[in-house]
């Protein structure tokens, strides 16, 4: 039973391994920075999340120092540098893929040009293979992109739901 | 593989040639003849139907062999090449009667020809370099399809009857590959680029532009977009190196007891330490003023850097629309008709849009991870420089007045 579960994963695996393999061919050289780009947004994602739901908590059982000290006014400033790290860059991330995705769709339009120059545009597909080039660039761009939008402003708002709950923390021990 | 079909055709046609059409008793004809007499009425007829007969035969094999020619002008042929044109200009010379002798050298010459298109192999030829120079060269001959010699492909040219080493070279992965595929172990797999045209896709392909035409393409807009570009990715690394530092410096203040000048932390201190009033008013807004200082000082160049992303794709825009320009004055000019003669400005107009772009998106990037460390030293400076604020207020006031934090109660 077992091993047939692991049969049907690694043929499950394997099968999607050639899509992604097929969707890289197509999409053409700009794939590849699209690709590391978006991994780089689930990377950082992921560490977000991490960070609110497993380490925040642990964090805001620790004693707080007392009120209006100067160890408060440090350890809110830590607290929110904390907070806000990689936001920023999530949201320019998710702002940067729809880009490359225009890019991945310029350069595919290139290349048509670049063929139909050399070969006519008689053969139609030629042409067809540069212009899904162009379009699949283009919608994984845009996939990606929306998912880091709307998962910055998820994480925009638990950041600054923490910070006022622990600046109530502080103020009220 | 219609070529090697044809081949195989005409090899066939000709083995029944030779098999078939020359029967021992027509070869040996004429002592045959000499040794039956027959009355003179007889032996004419029998000699129309027998050169009649020959005639046929003759003209098939001079059409097969002109069929032949056009493959051996275009191929580079194993073996003696010239003798073997040799062979087929003369049979296919409708004055001249082949001889037996001459059909078993074509078949000869077929069979060489097919295994050598179905093989790879190497064989040494002269090799004209693009400079014109020609010398002996060990080739690889891959079937029917492509030469390569030394990792670069060649074409033959059938003006010169020579190998010709193409001037410009595909792109860099096919080289590599032709390169990886002469070292590889003949008993091994190896992958290697071939060309089905034999030569033609290749002698297209390679007049695809290079980078750099590419960049020539994209004209004036394209340089000056490369050129802010260049200056955007240096003011860049050059801040980046200098945040990372005054970080690393604050760090050492906060370690250090005394204020140091050389850091935005430690010059606040020292303001403070050197403000020489009780004044909490005054102490506030000193602190303030060296603050905001220090946090310009931090986001220098960042609005620069913003600025540039923001442009170059509106530079690569303006590219765009100059390059359509071009185009629809060449349409106005010459028509349609023509796709070569609008390519130039539609090149011009795509290849600044990717300019902008490639410019632009790294240059975003960079702003954001820059943007990000500057506003954490600043909000690291606000927080010990308040934290130092009200330990220097704690000192001059009594511990009382803690909670009471109006400039009234001063």
């Amino acid at each position: 039973m077992g091993g047939r579960l692991l049969e049907t994963f690694l043929s499950f695996f394997h099968r999607s391994e050639q899509h992604i393999e097929d969707l890289m061919d197509f999409g053409g050289p700009v794939m590849w920075p699209l690709l590391a780009v978006s991994l780089l947004l689930w990377t950082l994602v992921l560490e977000r999340y991490w960070f609110f739901l497993h380490a925040l908590p642990k964090f805001l059982e620790r004693p707080v120092p007392p009120p209006h000290s100067s160890a408060a006014t440090i350890g809110m400033a830590e607290m929110k540098i904390a907070l806000r790290r990689h936001l920023r860059l999530i949201k320019t991330l998710s702002g940067i893929l729809p880009m490359l995705g225009l890019l991945g769709t310029v350069t595919g339009i290139i290349e048509t040009f670049d063929l139909i120059r050399l070969f006519g545009s008689a053969e139609t597909r030629i042409v067809a293979r540069g212009v899904s080039q162009a379009l699949i660039t283009t919608l994984a761009g845009l996939v990606m992109g929306l998912f880091g939008v709307g998962v910055f402003y998820n994480l925009n708002r638990r950041a600054r739901a923490f910070e006022r709950r622990y600046a109530e923390r502080l103020l009220q021990p | 593989m219609k070529l090697l079909r044809v081949l195989r055709f005409l090899r066939t046609a000709a083995v029944w040639a030779v098999f078939a059409a020359f029967p021992p008793s027509v070869l040996a004809a004429p002592e045959a003849q000499a040794e039956q007499p027959a009355s003179p009425s007889e032996a004419e007829a029998r000699l129309t139907t027998e050169l009649a007969a020959r005639e046929e035969l003759f003209l098939s094999i001079r059409e097969s062999a002109a069929n032949l020619k056009p493959y051996y002008q275009q191929l580079v042929l194993a073996g003696d090449a010239a003798s073997q044109r040799e062979l087929i200009d003369r049979l296919s010379d409708s004055r001249h009667i082949p001889t037996a002798d001459e059909l078993t050298q074509l078949f000869a010459s077929l069979q060489n020809q097919l295994d050598a298109l179905g093989s790879v192999s190497t064989f040494r030829a002269p090799v004209y370099a693009p400079n014109g120079q020609a010398s002996e060269k060990e080739v690889l001959r891959l079937g029917g399809f492509t030469f390569l010699s030394e990792g670069r492909y060649l074409a033959y040219s059938p003006e010169v009857d020579r190998l010709i080493e193409l001037s410009r070279q595909p792109a860099p992965n096919l080289l590599d590959l032709a390169r990886d595929y002469a070292r590889a172990d003949a008993r091994s797999l190896a992958s290697v680029a071939i060309d089905p045209s034999s030569g033609q896709t290749l002698q297209l392909i390679v007049q695809i532009p290079n980078l750099r035409e590419r960049i020539a393409q994209g004209g004036i807009v394209g340089y000056l977009i490369l050129g802010l570009a260049g200056f955007a990715y240096a003011l860049a690394g050059y801040r980046f190196v200098e945040l990372t530092r005054i970080g690393q410096r604050i760090r050492n203040q906060l370690q250090s007891p005394r204020p140091r000048l050389d850091n935005p932390l430690g010059r606040v201190l020292a303001r403070l330490d050197q403000a020489d009033t009780n004044e909490e008013e005054v102490l506030y807004l000193t602190v303030e003023e060296a603050l905001s200082r220090e946090q310009a000082r931090l986001e220098r160049v960042l609005p620069f850097l913003k600025l540039v992303a923001a442009i170059a794709p509106m530079l690569g825009l303006l590219g765009t629309v100059t390059g359509m320009i071009k185009t629809f004055q060449a349409i106005a000019l010459h028509g349609s008709g023509d796709p070569k003669l609008m390519s130039g400005g539609i090149s011009e107009a795509l290849v600044t849009t990717v300019e902008g772009l490639v410019t632009a998106i790294p240059i975003l990037l960079l702003h954001s991870l820059l943007m990000g460390k500057s506003q954490t030293l600043t909000a690291l400076l606000e927080a010990h420089a308040s934290a130092a604020l009200a330990a220097r207020l704690e000192r001059r006031n009594p511990p009382a007045d803690e909670d009471n934090r109006s400039p009234g109660s001063v």
